[in-house]
Formats: structure tokens, C-alpha cells, sequence
């Protein structure tokens, strides 16, 4: 959401709209960068609007209601493959946790109150409902697709773990398609640290 | 005096600051309720009120291009950028702009604007751009100056006399020394020069030059160089632009040997600036070249290879193994 502040987005969805861009710019409002709130950051009543001014198609739609987010996303993709340029959306939701782990403490800018009226329209927990009324899903199911993501992550993590740790000497390589002298003089004395 | 860690020793200068001179004001991310994200301005909006400390919509160009605006109205900004990795968004407004108003208007308008930024590695690990150190980017500008503290006091007294200098300041935060040890800070106001560099350790035999964090990794290494009977002195830059080599010279005359540390890549930046005109001014006093100590010529490392990857203790006691035995 903070991003929508940013030179940078309206440069962006301008360039976008100017070349009849094949583009979707999804933007997450979940109501904080951070700490500041969305009303803080903009006297704009909506993020979506903001794509009148670019002269682009703009949209905002319940972030917490999946089947709304699909098919504001098939729309803005047909109009995308179409040639009809580029689809800005707005998705409102919310960031349950911090912004980060390193000591973000989300008690000094919200209430409980706020988070637990967001927790009640969780997207999870609407959608579970909407398919089990449909008869299209079981507690069975879900069970068994939860553990599988468990394994599939626990996989994941497995294989990270088990990369070779990263060297100064990769970073060095990284840098130019062809190493310069200067680099690779430093190459050779990293190599040289690394194999002690 | 109390004993206070860099990040209150800098929220206690902008408190002073705050109080003493109306016309300054200080805003960025984050900064108003929550504090900021260090906790740099904890308790400020609180005490002086939303018109003085603020939060700014998340942009940084923004953040530097109003301050241009407010320094010209007669106000005395302090704005922070959250991670001085962000300040590429803020280059023009800086270097664009910032730096040549004074010069545009022949001398007639004073750009009193002090940014703050935390920046430096191996502290907290941070994702990519929040630890690099871009002191160089700005040092390169004329019309600026940089300032980069390496403990609580300097912090303080050079916070201050940052924000009453009536020329742009970029005052960079090592984030590894917020809350790493505690000095003893006076409570109330005091200042330190800009431009003067500071003899944290004398010596006889080698010239350590270093600024930030890496002040300490000189100074560890000065004292274990003892026991090998090689006396060291180490200097603190405080500034890095404008450089004191007043200071540095008068300590290579002595030495006649010197080591230049910074936790900057090597390439262009600060220490080739510092070496290139030490060897202008003091060829003739030196034993040895000049040794760098510089990170590799990389973009900053993850976190995995960060601790190889920056300059460290063992990286300078080579280096001045080197020119004491050249």
C-alpha cells in the first residue's frame, strides 16, 4: 500500500497506460506501511482511483473475498491479452502481524478491536464456508492438503539448508559478465581466504 | 551526565534541538506515533506535538523535496530516511537539488536541512539495500556534508551541530551502534565541530583512519598490536566531507606510516579520497603506501556471507603487518 506513495508507482502505471502496457498492478491494501495509516498517506479516497489520472482501467475489490479478487484478475488479464492496456487493483486487507520480525510491535499504531473486526473476514475461513455449502469440500480434505503443505514446506526448507553456504568469492562472480581486473584480483584474494 | 546508548543519545539531541529552536521540525516514516522503526524519535511527537514531528506519506523524494521547500521558508528540518539504502529514491532531491540552492542563488539562501538515516552492516541482518553504506554518493556532492558518528557522545554534539549548520547534512547512523555499549552523555547541550577529526588513540608507529563502526575495529586491533610492540593511533574521522586532513597529516608526519579502514567497497568513495590527498601532502613522511581496509567490490552481501564479507579486525591487523614490515 505504502508504495502508492511513491514517485516511482505513478511513474510507473503512467508509462504503463502511454504504451497500452499488457500490465495488471495489483495493489495490497492493507491499510498500514508500516505504522502510518492508508489515510495518512494519501487524501485520495481510494488507492484504485488513482489510476483515472494515468488514464487506465482501476478497480478495487474485498482483498478478503477470493472469489472477487479472481474475477477482477480474469477481467483486467482478458483486457491485458486483449490490447485493451493495463488494469490497476485495489484489494483491500489486512496484515494480521507485524511488518516484520525484527521489533515491529503493532500494539503502538492499532487496536484489537481493528484486527478483530478484520479476523471476520478472513478469506480463508469465507471461502472454506462458500465450498462446504457447495458440498465441494470436507474437513478431510482440508486436513490432508494442510499436511501436505507441511511436508511440501519442510521439503523446501530441507533443500535450502542444505545449498553450500554463500562465499564472497560467488558474489564477486556475480557482479559482471566478465570480471575486471580489479575484481578479479579480489577474486584471487578471497579465494585465497576461503580455502584457509 | 547520564549513561546513555547512540539511539538515545541522538533522540536526546533532537529533543534539545526541538526545544531550543522552534523552526525545526522533524518528520519521515514511521516517525510520529511509532517512534521509528530504531525507536530514534520515541516520545517526541508526544512532547512536542504533531506540527513539529511527523509522519510522511512512504516516499522519499518526497520526504528530501519538502525539505528543500521548508528549509527555504525559514524552518530547520531534521527528516529521516527510514534505511539509507532508500535514499536512491531521494538522489535528485539531495544532490539534484538540495546541494545547489545555496550556490544557485549566489550565496543568498541557506539550506539548513539535516538528514538522518541509520545505515552498516553486521548488526542487524537486514534484507537487501537497508545496510549499505552510500556515504560516498553524497560525499561526492559538493554543496554537501556528511557526517558519521561512532559512539553516543560524538553522536550528540554532532547531531546538534549538524541541525544548527545552515548547510544540507547527511548524518549517517551506524545501526550497529545503536545499542552496542553506553557512553557517558551531558544531558544538556553541547556541540562538536564538523570537519574535525578526533585522536581517539595515540600512537607512535602506524595512523589507523577510520569513521562509524569501523572505529572500533581499529581500536581493538591498535590494542592487540601492542603486544607485538607496535604502538598505534587511531583517528576518527567524525566527518567524511569535509575530511580533516589538518588532523591526519599532523599524525602521518609522526608515524609516517597509515592504514585507511572503511566498511564501504572499495572502489572510488571515501578512503581513496583521504589517500589520495595524504599522498599529495605527505609523500615525503611516509615509510610505507598507504594500505586500504574496504569491503569487496560487490553489491552488500546476505547475511550468510556478511560477516566474511565485511572488513574486519583480522583484515586490518594484516594490513598493518604489511606497512610495518615493508
Amino acid at each position: 500500500m505504502g508504495g502508492t506513495s511513491q514517485g516511482d508507482f505513478y511513474e510507473g502505471i503512467n508509462f504503463a497506460g502511454a504504451y497500452k502496457a499488457p500490465a495488471i498492478f495489483v495493489v495490497q491494501n492493507n491499510q498500514f506501511a508500516i505504522s502510518v495509516p492508508v489515510e495518512k498517506q494519501t487524501a485520495a479516497k481510494t488507492l484504485a482511483q488513482k489510476a483515472v489520472a494515468a488514464g487506465i482501467e482501476g478497480i478495487q475489490v474485498d482483498g478478503m473475498d477470493v472469489l472477487a479478487v479472481y474475477a477482477a484478475t480474469k477481467e483486467a488479464r482478458e483486457r491485458a491479452v486483449n490490447g485493451e492496456g493495463p488494469t490497476l487493483i485495489e484489494t483491500l486487507t489486512y496484515r494480521y502481524g507485524p511488518h516484520t520480525m525484527a521489533g515491529d510491535d503493532p500494539t503502538r499504531y492499532r487496536t484489537e478491536d481493528m484486527t478483530t473486526e478484520w479476523e471476520k473476514k478472513d478469506p480463508i475461513v469465507r471461502f472454506r464456508k462458500f465450498l462446504e455449502e457447495k458440498g465441494l469440500w470436507s474437513e478431510e480434505q482440508e486436513n490432508e492438503v494442510i499436511e501436505k503443505a507441511k511436508e511440501e514446506i519442510k521439503a523446501a526448507i530441507k533443500k535450502t539448508d542444505e545449498q553450500p553456504k554463500q562465499k564472497v568469492t560467488d558474489l564477486i562472480n556475480n557482479m559482471y559478465e566478465e570480471l575486471p581486473a580489479h575484481l578479479q584480483e579480489q577474486l584471487e584474494e578471497y579465494k585465497a581466504k576461503e580455502s584457509k | 551526565m547520564a549513561q546513555m546508548t547512540m539511539i538515545q543519545a541522538i533522540t536526546d539531541a533532537l529533543r534539545v534541538e526541538l526545544k531550543n529552536d522552534e523552526n525545526v521540525l522533524v518528520y519521515g516514516e514511521d516517525v510520529g506515533q511509532n517512534g521509528g522503526v530504531f525507536r530514534a524519535t520515541e516520545g517526541l511527537q508526544d512532547e512536542f506535538g504533531e506540527d513539529r514531528v511527523f509522519d510522511t506519506p512512504l516516499a522519499e523524494s518526497g520526504i528530501a523535496g519538502i525539505s528543500i521547500g521548508l528549509a527555504t521558508q525559514g524552518f530547520r528540518p531534521v527528516p529521516e530516511i527510514q534505511f539509507f539504502g532508500f535514499v536512491y529514491e531521494a538522489m535528485d532531491a539531495i544532490n539534484g537539488q538540495m546541494a545547489r540552492l545555496r550556490y544557485r542563488s549566489g550565496n543568498t539562501v541557506s539550506m539548513p536541512v539535516t538528514i538522518r538515516s541509520p545505515f552498516g552492516g553486521g548488526g542487524v541482518h537486514t534484507p537487501e539495500l537497508h545496510a549499505d553504506s552510500l556515504e560516498g554518493l553524497i560525499a561526492q556532492q559538493p554543496g554537501m556534508k556528511v557526517v558519521i558518528p561512532s559512539g553516543p557522545y560524538d553522536a550528540k554534539g554532532l547531531l546538534i551541530q549538524s541541525i544548527r549548520d545552515n548547510d544540507p547534512v547527511v548524518f549517517l547512523e551506524h545501526m550497529k551502534l545503536y545499542r552496542s555499549f553506553r557512553e557517558e552523555v551531558p544531558e544538556d547541550d553541547y556541540t562538536i565541530e564538523l570537519g574535525k577529526a578526533n585522536v581517539v588513540r595515540e600512537g607512535k608507529d602506524v595512523t589507523l583512519v577510520a569513521y562509524g563502526a569501523m572505529v572500533h575495529s581499529a581500536l581493538k586491533a591498535a590494542e592487540d598490536l601492542e603486544k607485538d610492540d607496535i604502538d598505534a593511533e587511531v583517528i576518527d574521522l567524525r566527518t567524511v566531507m569535509p575530511v580533516d586532513f589538518e588532523t591526519i597529516i599532523k599524525s602521518v608526519e609522526k608515524t609516517n606510516r597509515m592504514v585507511m579502514i572503511q566498511e564501504a567497497q572499495r572502489q572510488a568513495g571515501i578512503a581513496s579520497y583521504v589517500v589520495s590527498n595524504v599522498q599529495e601532502r605527505a609523500i615525503l613522511h611516509l615509510e610505507a603506501p598507504i594500505l586500504t581496509v574496504a569491503a569487496p567490490d560487490t553489491v552488500y552481501a546476505f547475511t550468510q556471507a556478511e560477516e566474511v564479507w565485511l572488513p574486519n579486525y583480522n583484515d586490518i591487523i594484516e594490513k598493518v603487518n604489511k606497512v610495518m614490515h615493508f
